[in-house]
């Protein structure tokens, strides 16, 4: 690991050498994970290749299982994580040696609370119980979702959303066990 | 889930040290007067640990859960890893496929004098298999007729005990499943880190060989620096990629926390006629900073992530140095 050490001999290196210091504060990328408008396009994605059709025209899903597929679909490489907990669900043995980095890790995904209050106060959501449903506005989100598609925006994250329909998703699961 | 169903999954996905270093809390915690023995540098002479003043003894095995492809494979390795113990408390080896007598000059040494062990318990972190215990029990009947019983009592009970048994036995509470399962958390970061590949650092090397330029004469500590800041960087990618995927909470705090810790140290070296000085710094600014969010979870990986923070700030743009500007005239 870099230690002081590696500081003061970079420090060292760069002084002696009279290095000329270039500082810019705002290069300081941010993590994509807080990017609005993506979480919302993998929110719309997640909802139009997951949601069943409702009453007469609507699509709903359940708010929590929007909330893991949303949540794999942003981490694409936790594919084979969900694959082995839903292979061994009903197996308590085999639950025990699977992995369990997600069980915990989407429940506290608080950020996606709040883009589905945000989606939801603009009308592309309505909450039905524990169901997300389509809203008045809901054909942005099927726009937004063809939309990457026809760009071929964000194909990692369309992927596993889509690898996801292939695996069975329990509601133990969804309560993170 | 229960607290006691879910401290029993985390010992089953613990592993090596960290399965060992777990169980002992967890025995001292609930056995007043259990006492480890430490492996180094004399060696523990098969004992992990032990308590009712040396009348019972723990040796411990985390095999890995990758480590073999069967579960005969994973039981052979637990028959074989309890019986080399427990033939060294004997004070076993053998000889041309025969057991004699091997002295242990460490048992002297770590038991307390004229005591025998007259209770052992084997504990593993996978006992999913009835199959071990007859090979044990059957090795424990074999080894008491041949040794000497200078240390183990030759009425001496063994019993192995897996995640299950130990998770029942003493009450569980949150600290308990907090502390086992930040093992968890620092053990996966730890070992991502060594595998996690840095995209695209195109801007590190860039600096690095205009590093080599102001200094040709430093090739050597600038190529060993260089491989220091890549690991430390891999570190605090891997803490973040770890925070991201189990606590996302945590992992905004840390996103915050970097930004603090480049605005003062970019605060500090803007206003700085020595700027380079400023840098030296960094290390103990980030530090502090994740230290306050971070400590108390994960105070084992401030100083590594600390260090990672800063590589990252050197290694994506925002700290970046040229080559000295020629002077004419």
């Amino acid at each position: 690991m870099a230690n002081d050490t590696a500081l003061e001999t970079l420090v060292g290196l760069l002084q002696t050498g009279r290095a000329q210091p270039l500082v810019r504060p705002e290069r300081l990328a941010p993590s994509a994970v807080y990017d609005l408008h993506y979480r919302m396009f993998v929110v719309a994605s997640a909802f139009e290749i997951h949601a069943k059709p409702y009453v007469l025209l609507q699509r709903r899903i359940m708010a929590a299982r929007l909330k893991l597929l949303q949540f794999v679909g942003f981490r694409p490489w936790l594919l084979p994580v969900i694959r082995k907990w839903s292979a061994t669900q009903g197996y308590a043995q085999q639950s025990i040696l699977s992995p369990q980095q997600l069980r915990r890790g989407f429940l506290g995904d608080e950020m996606h609370d709040q883009v589905v209050a945000f989606l939801v106060a603009r009308g592309l959501f309505l909450r039905i119980d524990s169901h997300l449903v389509s809203g008045a506005n809901a054909d942005l989100l099927k726009r937004l979702y063809l939309t990457g598609l026809e760009h071929k925006l964000f194909s990692t994250a369309l992927q596993a959303l889509q690898e996801l329909i292939d695996i069975k998703i329990t509601n133990s699961m969804l309560e993170g066990w | 889930m229960d607290l006691v169903q879910e401290y029993e999954e985390t010992l089953a996905a613990l592993c090596g040290n960290d399965f060992q270093a777990e169980v002992c809390a967890r025995l001292q915690s609930v056995i007043l007067g259990f006492q480890t023995v430490p492996a180094k540098p004399q060696g523990d002479a098969g004992l992990d640990g032990f308590s009712h003043e040396g009348r019972r003894a723990y040796c411990c095995y985390g095999p890995e859960r990758d480590e073999f492809k069967t579960n005969k494979q994973r039981e052979t390795a637990i028959v074989n890893k309890f019986k080399a113990d427990l033939r060294r408390l004997f004070e076993l080896i053998f000889e041309e496929e025969t057991l004699v007598h091997g002295e242990s000059p460490e048992m002297t040494t770590i038991l307390p004098t004229g005591q025998r062990i007259e209770h052992v318990e084997l504990i593993v972190n996978w006992f999913e298999s009835h199959r071990v215990l007859n090979p044990i029990s059957t090795a424990v009947t074999e080894y008491k007729l041949a040794s000497e019983c200078r240390y183990v009592d030759p009425n001496a009970s063994v019993i192995v005990v897996g995640p299950k048994e130990l998770a029942n036995r003493y009450a569980v509470d949150e600290v308990v499943i907090v502390r086992s399962r930040q093992r968890l958390f620092v053990k996966s970061v730890k070992e991502a880190a060594q595998v996690i590949t840095i995209d695209n650092p195109k801007d590190f090397d860039f600096k690095m060989a205009v590093l080599r330029q102001i200094r040709p004469d430093q090739l050597d500590a600038i190529q060993a620096l260089t491989e220091e800041l890549r690991a430390s960087w891999r570190m605090a990618i891997a803490f973040e990629s770890k925070l991201d995927e189990t606590l996302p909470m945590l992992h905004r705090i840390l996103e915050e926390d970097r930004a603090r810790i480049l605005t003062r140290v970019a605060a500090l070296m803007l206003a700085s006629n020595q700027p380079w000085t400023q840098l030296l710094q960094a290390g103990t600014i980030a530090q502090k900073i994740l230290a306050q969010s971070f400590e108390r979870q994960f105070g084992e990986l401030i100083l590594d992530v600390s260090s990672g923070e800063i590589a990252r700030l050197i290694g994506e743009c925002p700290i970046g140095w040229e080559a000295p500007t020629v002077q004419h005239g």
